[in-house]
């Protein structure tokens, strides 16, 4: 909520929310996106969480 | 006036030169004074015990005579003077009897005395008294005893044996003394010459390296175990860290030139081929990729930052009892929907109160990086097991997958910094992930190591120093 309307990054998002700081191979970010998408927008419009393709994640509605 | 030079001031043998003169001379001066007091105090002891010697002798003949006359008279005492003197067993002695102020009743002086004036002798029967020879080097020490008839009985004897001894005696120690003397110095210099050899040593061996630059000279370093043996180790374990720290800065910088500038390359191109463009889209597809590609290259930097400390042993480890189930399961369930959403199944084993002493973060850090690595080279319908026990002293981590595994061409370069196989150009990642857990394991003084066959998986074991009990936990 504290960076609502600003795009952060994957690596962003692991080393805050999660306490890591390295670069991960996998897609563990876009996972956990996805799954939290799932929860927050699945049955509500407007969309809350838009992908910035490439960059990351931004949290903001319309 | 003289103006001092900018920059270092020549140096010389001075300051070693002034400790080995000052060490020189003490050493020199105790040495002496002790050697010399030795000997003035043999000396002393010898002269004294001489007198003594002479003392006694005549004392007790002055009683022997005193004796004689009580019991026999003069003539008596003249024939056992006679006797005596002539077999030549006793001492030459010095005997008189006086009657009155100077009437000499007996005299009997050893011929070889003949230069003293007994006539300059007091007849007050004082208990010793001493006469001068004429020549006045030597003495006649005479002891007197009033008899019952009050005539005054004398016995003396000369100073001149006894002066004798003493003066072959001093000529003797006036020898030693020199010895001592001239032992003394050449000892001290001898001593300090070798005593700060291996100071001059290490001070040469740091200048060499200060002049020419070079950081791997080292000094030698004896067998022994004493104080400059112990810094001349210091100093060559300083040049060791200096080295590895010279050595790591030249490493990551090289791999961040390196790698650095082709993704800078591309990026600069990106973004003037944007600006030439008219088309908003293609404009905001070119900012998109300079963002990621900067991300990317953030994130490289970040990484290699965190290598190179931990491989320098500049690294901040807060270091902690970490439970090691707790800190797998967090990993893991990070990981869980990944490993969902590929197929994979994550199975743990941790033997229960497992711990150990390391920086929560960095240990986090290094075990997500293997578990990452495992569920991307793991194809779906695999298996990745972590699982963490007590071995002996240490404690195991292992983290094993059912993947691709290694080709034996890339096993011995996965730990190099951006080294990336065939198989791991294909995937996301910088190439760094091997490396970074590597420096953080070997940060917290443990091992790190890998056991593959290609197509069948691979399982890497981290071996971390010392493993608490349940109860240390519990503390906690």
């Amino acid at each position: 909520m504290r960076n609502q309307g600003q795009v952060v990054t994957k690596t962003m998002i692991l080393s805050h929310v999660w306490g890591y700081s390295f670069n991960p191979g996998t897609n563990v970010v876009d996972v956990l996106i996805s799954r939290l998408r799932e929860k927050v927008d699945r049955d509500f419009e407007p969309k809350l969480l838009h992908t910035v393709r490439g960059v990351g994640y931004v949290l903001k509605a319309g | 006036m003289t103006v001092a030079e900018a920059g270092t001031p020549p140096r010389d043998e001075a300051p070693t030169g002034r400790i080995g003169l000052r060490l020189a001379s003490w050493y020199a001066a105790v040495f002496v004074v002790t050697s010399l007091a030795t000997v003035v105090l043999t000396y002393t002891l010898l002269a004294s015990s001489l007198t003594e010697r002479d003392r006694e002798i005549v004392l007790s003949t002055l009683r022997e005579y005193s004796q004689t006359y009580a019991e026999g008279g003069l003539r008596s005492l003249a024939r056992a003077v006679e006797t005596e003197q002539r077999s030549g067993q006793q001492e030459r002695l010095f005997v008189r009897v006086v009657r009155g102020r100077a009437e000499t009743l007996f005299l009997n002086m050893p011929p070889a005395w003949n230069n003293f004036d007994v006539s300059r002798l007091g007849g007050q029967g004082a208990l010793w008294e001493q006469l001068l020879s004429d020549s006045g080097q030597a003495a006649l020490e005479v002891a007197g005893a009033r008899l019952a008839d009050g005539t005054l009985l004398q016995v003396g004897k000369s100073t001149e044996n006894r002066d004798a001894i003493l003066a072959r005696f001093r000529t003797v120690l006036a020898i030693v003394g020199l010895v001592i003397v001239a032992l003394g110095l050449a000892g001290g210099a001898v001593l300090t010459r070798s005593a700060l050899r291996p100071i001059r040593q290490l001070i040469g061996a740091v200048r060499d390296i200060i002049r020419t630059g070079r950081t791997d000279a080292r000094v030698p370093v004896r067998a022994g175990r004493d104080a400059i043996d112990e810094l001349s180790t210091l100093f060559n374990d300083m040049l060791d860290r200096i080295t590895g720290l010279i050595g790591g800065m030249e490493n990551a910088l090289d791999s961040v030139a390196h790698d650095l500038r082709t993704p800078m390359t591309r990026l600069r191109a990106r973004a003037e081929r944007a600006l030439q463009s008219n088309d908003t889209d293609d404009q905001r597809e070119a900012l998109v990729t300079c963002l990621e590609e900067s991300e990317r290259m953030l994130a490289m930097l970040e990484t290699l930052m965190d290598i190179s400390e931990a491989e320098t042993g500049t690294m901040r480890l807060d270091r902690r009892a970490v439970a090691l189930e707790a800190l797998v399961g967090e990993v893991v369930s990070l990981y869980e929907e990944v490993a969902e959403e590929k197929g994979i199944a994550v199975v743990t084993e941790v033997e229960p109160g497992v711990a150990v002493e390391a920086d929560q973060g960095r240990l986090r850090q290094a075990l997500a990086n293997l578990l990452d690595n495992a569920l991307k080279y793991t194809p779906a319908g695999g298996r990745v097991t972590v699982d963490a026990r007590r071995e002996g002293s240490t404690v195991r981590l292992d983290v094993a997958d059912t993947g691709i595994g290694i080709a034996s061409n890339d096993l011995p370069r996965i730990w190099e910094r951006l080294y990336r196989g065939d198989q791991s150009r294909a995937e996301r990642g910088l190439g760094l992930g091997l490396s970074l857990v590597r420096a953080i394991v070997l940060a917290h003084g443990g091992t790190v190591d890998v056991i593959t066959t290609p197509g069948r998986g691979s399982t890497f074991t981290i071996r971390l120093p010392g493993g608490f009990d349940r109860e240390f936990i519990t503390r906690l």
